[in-house]
């Protein structure tokens, strides 16, 4: 049951967990047994219970639940604000909990030699009721301070595992350890009785708690290696962020649209490509915001819907500046054509941000999407959690088929980036650069088309003024170098290079 | 009649252990403890629902469901001092006033016992 022989690899279980099964290489070695170890508060148990949800929910497969810890209803009654509702699915005989957990003022006493025969009653009873292909155990950590001889435990849950592997079920055991990076878990030995490990991590992160999980050993079947960030929400309790590198599937869409500046599109080649990520980098009023506002614009004149993050400015302030650039934002809200999240990115994390978005997304199904900025989000976040947000959110737009701008604000002065966004230029499609040249003792500003990813694009800079009717196109800045080294002189003057 | 406690020995099905737990608690009882209690036998594989009940998971388990506290004993009961000592009750005025507690060799409590075998085995049929 649990050899794949055309392959002669695990089988798998597909766990449900959003991002998960991405992660692990397609799902938990079915019928074998994994531990899920973990800080308190980590989201063990959590992901215990989502594992037996979505198993009865999404695949019809019964599910054990072995509380220890707490007793079951009080699971059940945590567990109840995520909409997962144990109770029903125990009525309809989809679930069974087996509650091992003590009862106050009861004594214990160890009188010779025991096994845990009676555990395995009472779980082939409760498998054989629900036809239950999934088993959890919360947690095995309450488990040993029960019993004298922490290897008698082991030596036992060596036998439950055999026997749970035995009826074709995989099993999942929490436990819990007293350090981020340490031992595995508590006790030493829980990692023992199980053949995969699996380990959740919420370390304070610039005060903020950054959640990953690392799948740390499947036995002999292969998976993603190190941490990957998730996110716990109400809607949907774990999802595990699916970077890029875990092989989305996406098709190039070839399609062209307009970036909302005709003479911009046509620098580009005839506008830009679907489901591709233009960034717009340049220093505070150089005009970006203008452009993301144009660049929805265009959009809902073509009947796409819009979806703007704005962490910078408030929502007052973005309709008051689209109403003076012409767009009427007011309106197509209404129209249920656009949508303006308008937040300080200060106040979450930005995996909940990327879980939200997705949300988002999937309800509103916009066609453009425009966040402004980006490197607010790399200012208020740690590097890794910044590299994987823009991994994810570029999945997210692969995935969507959206076309996305993305502002990044630089310094007035020379240099195309902030250091955390040198990676966002990896992976953007196509990078507009907007700068202040100081020309004939004024400031003046100028555009070029740093990289179009797939197609021929204009190499000139060009000069444009932000007017009433917005941005308005010049001509290219003739015979001038040095602009992108961010101090321009004219050809042939002294000290060029 | 006199109120007996009740005690209750889980075992799983004809192991080692469960048998080595069946003759430690007759022997107690025979020797000891009929007085205060009667007992049953209760296989898991037969009445997981039972165990479920006690919360039961390791086994053997002798359960002293009344008087309460509930107490649990885990193991094949090899350990007969530990047993007893935990399992004697302390009697109140109608057994003479006199506290059956303390007998420290298994052999001397033993002597003064009058319990019968019959007993026990009676009380052992109801469950299996």
């Amino acid at each position: 049951m649990s050899f794949n022989t055309t392959t002669g690899s695990i089988a798998r279980l597909e766990v449900g967990i959003p991002g998960f099964d991405l992660v692990a290489g397609g799902g938990l070695p079915a019928a074998r047994s994994t531990l899920i170890a973990g800080t308190a508060g980590s989201g063990k148990t959590l992901f215990g219970v989502q594992y037996l949800v979505s198993g009865i929910e999404r695949f019809d497969q019964g599910g054990v639940l072995v509380s220890l810890d707490e007793p079951a209803d009080e699971i059940a009654r945590n567990v109840l604000s995520l909409g997962w509702d144990l109770e029903r699915h125990c009525q309809a005989g989809k679930l069974a909990m087996v509650d091992l957990s003590s009862v106050a003022g009861e004594e214990v006493l160890e009188a010779g030699q025991f096994d845990f025969q009676g555990l395995v009653a009472r779980l082939e009873r409760a498998i054989e009721r629900t036809g239950a292909l999934r088993v959890v155990f919360d947690s095995l950590t309450g488990l040993f301070p029960q019993f004298a001889d922490r290897n008698v435990v082991r030596r036992e849950l060596h036998r439950v595992t055999a026997r749970l592997r035995e009826l074709g079920v995989t099993t999942l055991m929490t436990a819990e350890r007293g350090e981020e990076y340490g031992p595995v878990a508590r006790y030493g030995v829980e990692e023992f009785v199980t053949d995969n490990v699996v380990i959740l991590r919420h370390p304070l992160q610039r005060e903020r708690r950054r959640r990953t999980i690392e799948i740390l050993k499947f036995r002999g079947a292969p998976h993603h290696k190190g941490e990957y960030p998730f996110s716990i929400d109400e809607r949907s309790g774990i999802t595990v962020i699916p970077l890029a590198e875990t092989g989305l599937k996406t098709r190039a869409l070839t399609e062209r649209t307009s970036i909302g500046k005709p003479q911009v599109d046509d620098m580009c080649g005839g506008g830009i490509f679907r489901d591709s990520i233009v960034l717009v980098s340049g220093a505070t009023g150089t005009g970006k915001t203008m452009m993301a506002t144009e660049f929805l614009s265009a959009g809902l004149r073509e009947g796409q819907r819009g979806l703007l993050y704005s962490f910078e400015e408030s929502r007052p302030q973005i309709l008051r500046n689209a109403a003076s650039w012409g767009v009427d934002f007011g309106d197509a809200e209404r129209e249920g054509m656009l949508l303006i999240d308008s937040r300080y990115p200060e106040r979450m994390g930005l995996e909940d941000l990327l879980v939200d978005m997705r949300h988002q997304i999937e309800e509103f199904q916009p066609v453009r999407l425009a966040i402004d900025s980006l490197s607010v989000l790399d200012r208020v976040s740690s590097g890794a959690s910044f590299r994987e947000f823009v991994i994810g959110l570029t999945s997210l737009i692969k995935e969507f088929e959206l076309v996305a701008l993305c502002t990044n604000t630089t310094g007035v002065g020379g240099g195309t980036h902030s250091p955390g966004l040198t990676q966002v230029s990896t992976i953007t499609d196509t990078i507009i650069l907007l700068r202040y040249v100081e020309l004939d003792s004024s400031v003046r500003r100028c555009l070029t088309i740093l990289k179009m990813r797939g197609s021929a694009h204009d190499k000139t800079i060009r000069e444009y003024t932000i007017g009433d009717q917005g941005m308005e196109m010049l001509g290219p800045l003739a015979a001038t170098s040095g602009i992108l080294a961010g101090s321009p002189f004219a050809d042939g003057a002294a000290g060029a290079d | 009649m006199s109120e007996r406690g009740e005690l209750r020995l889980y075992v799983t099905g004809s192991t080692l252990l469960s048998a080595r737990a069946i003759e430690n608690v007759q022997w107690m009882m025979r020797e000891e403890l009929a007085d205060s209690y009667h007992y049953e036998i209760v296989d898991v594989l037969e009445r997981p629902d039972l165990a479920e009940e006690d919360r039961v998971f390791a086994t053997p388990a002798l359960v002293r469901r009344s008087p309460g506290p509930v107490r649990k004993l885990i193991g094949d009961l090899s350990d007969r001092e530990l047993v007893l000592s935990s399992l004697r009750l302390r009697r109140s005025a109608q057994s003479g006033g006199v506290s059956q507690s303390g007998g420290g060799a298994v052999s001397q409590s033993g002597g003064v016992s009058r319990s019968g075998g019959g007993a026990v085995s009676q009380s052992g049929e109801e469950a299996r």
